[in-house]
């Protein structure tokens, strides 16, 4: 994550109801932020049933399982 | 047949597993939130011979091991269509989802789950007691709602301080040019001389002089822990910060037998057979204990350290199955 600024994101009287954390929030770069999965594509997995697949887990092989092998053809291959 | 309770959508710790069930061809029935409630799918419930029928086919029996992950996320983001009593009414539908879900959970008590219902999320300063109470080394910690109290808290632990939220709970909030999160936040003086009198109660914490960041995967009595080793001296107090920098380095870790001792009564005190632990190591060579999630994200120490947690994780939920 690349921090761009630190501070409230809340008005004081919003502020005075919320834990001290709040005051001290963290602005992060959206793109560095990883949770936004914003360089990633999930999958196509059309057999897990998943409706808005995004981005892959792991970046490098982690064992002997090669995806296409278990993925379902995509409609195109039909 | 193994049950998964899950997101609708893609979840990282959720759908590479599923790949491992469907490359070892054991059959799972996934089902989400959404397909109990969004009348996608044709199901009843039988209260009078505790049964699950879905699509003509009776569950009840055919199921042996339920994985629950991260599936009642999406009853905190229902909404209905804007009304006057939409308050009220989000507050009575989430109600009756609650207890639609808790029964189920009933129903399906004598099978084998990994990670029921309502241990998917924990009271951190419960753990934090418990943990103490199995021997581990825990941060010196207050809640505390007034400027008076953490000020001497602060000096009483010579400025080595740190807030966090007390729940696992925080998100992050869309800016035009930023995402805010919140984080765990060292105090110093100058923040102390912004703080009103009183204040909404807040956690406060010890912090703790770090040689060596652990996360570790905890899987019914196994232990896959990972060390964050940073180049340099410099560190952030939140290793969310540091996570994804070039300095950063994963490597497995072999914690001590004793640790792992304490650690392993801790989560059987908790009632949990799975969860991600963080742990700190001093430079005095002792381990503290943080928090365990008991629906933490595992798959970057999966993939850095090549411990396939995915695949460990399936292969746990195969075993369980009757011969």
């Amino acid at each position: 994550m690349r921090v761009i600024g630190t501070g409230a994101v809340f008005t004081e009287e919003v502020l005075a109801v919320l834990p001290i954390g709040y005051r001290f929030m963290v602005r992060v770069d959206p793109l560095t932020f990883r949770e936004n999965y914003p360089d990633q594509r999930l999958s196509q997995s059309i057999r897990h049933q998943s409706k808005s697949y995004q981005s892959v887990g792991p970046g490098k092989p982690v064992s002997h399982l090669v995806m296409q092998d278990y993925l379902a053809p995509s409609p195109d291959e039909h | 047949m193994i049950l998964v309770l899950g997101y609708d959508s893609y979840e990282q710790g959720t759908d590479p597993v599923l790949s491992w069930l469907l490359h070892y061809q054991v059959p799972f029935l996934k089902v989400s939130l959404h397909d109990l409630i969004a009348s996608r799918v044709d199901y009843y419930i039988d209260v009078k011979n505790r049964d699950v029928v879905i699509n003509g086919h009776s569950i009840r029996d055919s199921v042996t091991t339920i994985w629950h992950r991260r599936f009642m996320g999406a009853a905190n983001k229902l909404t209905l269509p804007a009304n006057a009593h939409q308050e009220q009414l989000n507050f009575e539908i989430r109600t009756e989802i609650r207890d639609l879900v808790d029964y189920l959970e009933l129903l399906f008590q004598d099978k084998v789950w990994l990670t029921s219902f309502h241990k998917s999320t924990v009271n951190k300063l419960e753990v934090l007691d418990v943990a103490s109470r199995c021997g581990l080394r825990v941060p010196h910690t207050r809640i505390l709602n007034n400027h008076s109290d953490l000020t001497a808290f602060y000096h009483q632990l010579e400025g080595q301080l740190i807030t966090k939220p007390i729940a696992d709970v925080r998100g992050s909030y869309a800016l035009p040019d930023a995402t805010a999160v919140v984080l765990t936040t060292s105090i110093n003086e100058a923040h102390l001389a912004t703080l009103p009198p009183r204040f909404f109660p807040s956690l406060f914490q010890e912090k703790v002089e770090v040689e060596i960041e652990i996360r570790v995967f905890y899987l019914d009595g196994r232990f896959f822990s990972t060390a964050l080793l940073l180049d340099g001296t410099e560190r952030q107090v939140d290793k969310k910060l540091d996570s994804t920098s070039a300095r950063a380095h994963y490597v497995p870790y072999q914690l001590p037998v004793a640790t792992e001792q304490q650690l392993t009564q801790l989560m059987r005190t908790m009632g949990l057979n799975t969860g991600s632990i963080d742990l700190l190591k001093t430079p005095a060579d002792e381990y503290v204990f943080l928090e365990v999630n008991p629906a933490g994200q595992y798959l970057a120490e999966s993939a850095f350290c090549h411990y396939a947690l995915e695949k460990e994780i399936a292969e746990w939920l195969i075993n369980q199955q009757p011969a």
